[in-house]
């Protein structure tokens, strides 16, 4: 997580640092998260302050759809927030945090999923995905339409991955989890979590490789 | 330095070698090897050519509700409104880790079976008590008639036999009087017999 050096140090007034030799060994989150059970809800918006836009990355480029990332990201802090009582440190808190996080992405896809399947309705948009949206980056028209053409091909890559696979490639690629931490939140071993990124990138390699040769000519 | 193509074990290290999160000394080797091996160059040129399509699906580029916050903190609000126990229900599931609830849960089930089999268990007496209390239906209704025949069918029969007794009573006396008459006609010639 790339915000982890901005953390805000906790005031004594709070009745943060009662116990400092626990707070060192715990990381900084886990540290707000127990202070959020201990009723300090300005720990809370420290939290939501410091995640809010990874979680909602995250859920968006599973989904690719800001509007239900920002629905599924709010479930997410709500059910944080719930469970503030019962929050143990065992785990790194970003561990945690994505485990909910992906837990209600590959719920909503697979719901998804069966809803099509009911309504059986042909879709030329792949499976749990929305319109693209793409930022008026481009000089020109053309391109323009050109990355837009390119953004659709990697979308529509990324969207046909087994759901675990695309959640391990989002985890890895975009949230910088090492092997562990993904592991930890897709509830797997380490190993089981390396076959699921070989295989995706290999998935992902096979169905973009005419980009490469696009790119190239 | 084995050929990490060579084995899918150590195939992991070619994608941590191309987002250049190896250990420095295994960076080294690795820019070694592959600057040898043609096997791991075309996957290298592969996975990058992976890894920077990826970096064009750039969610930066989103702009989050400015009211996101706000939407939450109502949420949170409203939720503090809620009864204790929706609330207890609530985070008994809201941590997202199987095993905060799986005991419970597990108890739960436990409980059911038991209550399942209690309610089997005793199933075949209530059934036994339920089919006596059939046989014996007819008897307790016809006790019941019995019993209650009386209470409320009294006035009634009162009534009826008070409406019977005024018509015997209006024949008997018409009869008397037909007696009379025939009597009188009859007797007539008795009583101008006897006279």
């Amino acid at each position: 997580m790339g915000s982890v050096d901005k953390i805000p140090q906790p005031s004594p007034e709070n009745g943060v640092n009662t116990d400092m030799s626990v707070a060192a060994a715990i990381e900084h989150d886990a540290q707000l998260m127990l202070q959020v059970r201990d009723g300090d809800t300005a720990s809370f918006g420290l939290l939501l302050e410091r995640h809010r836009v990874p979680v909602i990355h995250f859920v968006y480029r599973m989904i690719q759809n800001q509007a239900i990332a920002e629905e599924l990201a709010q479930e997410v802090f709500l059910r944080v927030y719930r469970s503030r009582a019962t929050y143990e440190p065992t785990a790194k808190f970003t561990t945690w945090l994505f485990r909910i996080t992906t837990h209600l992405a590959l719920n909503w896809i697979r719901d998804q999923k069966n809803e099509r399947r009911q309504q059986s309705l042909d879709s030329e948009a792949p499976e749990g995905t929305a319109p693209l949206q793409v930022a008026d980056a481009g000089p020109n028209v053309e391109q323009r339409m050109v990355k837009s053409a390119r953004m659709d091909e990697i979308r529509r890559a990324i969207a046909e991955l087994p759901d675990k696979q695309r959640a391990a490639v989002m985890m890895h690629k975009y949230e910088e989890m090492d092997y562990q931490q993904i592991a930890g939140v897709l509830s797997c071993s380490e190993s089981a979590v390396k076959s699921l990124l070989f295989r995706a990138y290999e998935s992902l390699r096979s169905k973009l490789a005419h980009l490469n040769r696009s790119v190239s000519e | 330095m084995n050929c990490p193509m060579q084995s899918h074990e150590t195939a992991e290290i070619l994608l941590d070698y191309c987002a250049r999160a190896l250990p420095a000394d295994t960076l080294a080797r690795m820019d070694v090897h592959v600057a040898m091996c043609s096997d791991c160059r075309q996957q290298l040129a592969a996975q990058k050519m992976i890894w920077s399509a990826l970096d064009e699906f750039d969610a930066s580029e989103l702009n989050i509700s400015s009211d996101f916050d706000r939407r939450l903190y109502a949420r949170i609000e409203a939720e503090h409104r809620d009864p204790v126990w929706v609330r207890a229900w609530r985070s008994l599931f809201a941590s997202g880790q199987p095993g905060a609830w799986r005991p419970a849960f597990s108890m739960m089930a436990v409980a059911g079976v038991a209550v399942l089999g209690l309610f089997l268990v005793r199933l075949p007496d209530a059934v036994s008590n339920e089919s006596k209390s059939a046989v014996n239906a007819p008897v307790a209704i016809s006790a019941e008639v019995e019993t209650e025949t009386p209470v409320k069918t009294a006035p009634l029969k009162t009534a009826t036999v008070d409406k019977l007794d005024v018509e015997h009573l209006d024949r008997a006396l018409e009869d008397l009087e037909m007696l009379q008459v025939l009597g009188g006609t009859g007797n007539g010639p008795g009583k101008s017999n006897a006279l």
